[in-house]
């Protein structure tokens, strides 16, 4: 392919960068043409704006502690949170244990009146006996 | 060729800026989040910052004299922009774009919009230059790629260093001021009639992100004229299968022919550091079909 002579080039530029100023120009007028700023006028600014800047600086200081004020109480809560966990599953295997000692001891109750009668009977038996034979 | 360094010099793109959520106070409503800015192509970003801080300072949870050692940058889609390139620079190659294809899908009710992001934190990005200094920081690194590229023309850097003072004050404010002239004036003092070398940076962005600088010659080494086809093809082999091209050069906004010799392309797309800055975009599916 050949080169294009640097004029043949210029008119192709030339279009082409009008073509995107045209895309890229449209509705311009809705956007700001800021200006580089160098720190030196937020300086200038701040005094200018005096109190309410400064109070604003306050503020988002204010804002900055409160932030990691909630952070902090946050990871409270979550530690919290954890131990009442754990003291909810002692509970309940708490319970557990103390609902088959309650049945083991209604049982035991049980036995130990079946041989309270069995005794009683007896005793009652030998008494008859006692008496059959005294008469 | 006067006008075409007009256009250049002149170009610039519509922007919204938006604070990312976490930087945002309570209760600020989405129109407060955002400023919409026109900032110029060949510029570096990073200057219209403290501007930008500035409209929506009152949104923001940052305070501004805190010095936490925290520091500003921009992102596009969650990718950091470098503000180190020229800002045209930034758009071509994060958009990887596509003129001809944009031209086509343009009506007249259109708006061209790049919505960008501002990040703040103590540690910015890898890759990004945090700015500790403001804006003399911006022009130390501006007068530095100056320094690179003069050196790369001439051969020594003599021409920047030896700048008045004035004149190097002058320089810095013409891309402050976006005076042309000035600007003019001063890089004539450092571009040559007959360059060794010329500065160029390519820019690739898909499938990664990639620079290469590289200081080419005019002429190859058979004494035809060196094309920007010739260097990208070394570089970027990959995109030039079987006599099929599947790349598009793009630089300031426009298509490049790959057949134009890259001393004339440098002359007239040259960039506000002193560098040609090509960016390396893939072609659209229509296009490679009907390739």
């Amino acid at each position: 392919m050949l080169n294009p002579k640097p004029k043949r080039m210029d008119l192709e530029l030339l279009e082409r960068l009008q073509q995107r100023d045209k895309v890229e120009s449209r509705f311009q007028e809705l956007f700001i043409e800021l200006k580089p700023s160098p720190e030196s006028d937020f300086v200038a600014e701040l005094n200018d704006n005096g109190t309410l800047t400064v109070t604003l600086t306050r503020l988002r200081k204010e804002l900055k502690g409160k932030e990691l004020q909630i952070s902090s109480l946050r990871e409270i809560i979550n530690v919290k949170n954890k131990d009442f966990e754990k003291l909810n599953d002692e509970i309940i295997s708490l319970s557990i244990e103390n609902n088959l000692l309650q049945k083991r001891f209604r049982d035991l109750e049980e036995e130990h009146n079946k041989l309270v009668k069995r005794w009683l009977d007896k005793v009652q038996q030998d008494v008859e006996k006692l008496n059959a034979n005294l008469q | 060729m006067e006008q075409v360094r007009g256009l250049v010099w002149s170009g610039a793109i519509n922007v919204q800026v938006k604070a990312k959520e976490s930087l945002l106070l309570n209760e600020v409503s989405y129109k407060e989040s955002l400023v919409n800015v026109r900032i110029p192509r060949d510029t570096y970003l990073a200057l219209y910052l403290p501007a930008i801080v500035n409209h929506l300072r009152n949104s923001l949870k940052i305070d501004d004299y805190s010095n936490d050692g925290g520091t500003y940058w921009f992102e596009f889609e969650g990718v950091p922009l470098f503000w180190n390139y020229p800002f045209g620079v930034l758009y071509d190659s994060m958009l990887a774009l596509n003129p001809p294809s944009r031209v086509n899908r343009d009506t007249e009710n259109s708006v061209n919009i790049w919505k960008i992001e501002l990040a703040y934190g103590p540690n910015p990005p890898a890759g990004v230059i945090p700015l500790i200094n403001g804006i003399d920081q911006i022009k130390s690194y501006w007068m530095h790629q100056w320094k690179q590229s003069c050196y790369i023309l001439n051969g020594s850097a003599k021409q920047v260093m030896s700048l008045s003072m004035q004149d190097s004050q002058q320089f810095w404010f013409s891309i402050l001021n976006r005076g042309r002239a000035d600007f003019d004036q001063i890089s004539s003092k450092i571009l040559p009639k007959r360059p060794k070398f010329i500065p160029i940076i390519l820019h690739r962005t898909l499938p990664d992100i990639k620079r290469i600088q590289l200081s080419a010659t005019k002429y190859k080494d058979d004494g035809s004229l060196q094309t920007l086809g010739d260097l990208v093809k070394v570089q970027f082999p990959e995109f030039f299968q079987d006599s099929q091209i599947l790349m598009k050069a793009v630089s300031n906004g426009i298509e490049v022919p790959l057949d134009s010799n890259v001393y004339d392309l440098y002359q007239r797309l040259m960039s506000f550091d002193g560098f040609l800055h090509i960016c390396v975009c893939l072609m659209s599916n229509a296009e490679y079909f009907e390739a």
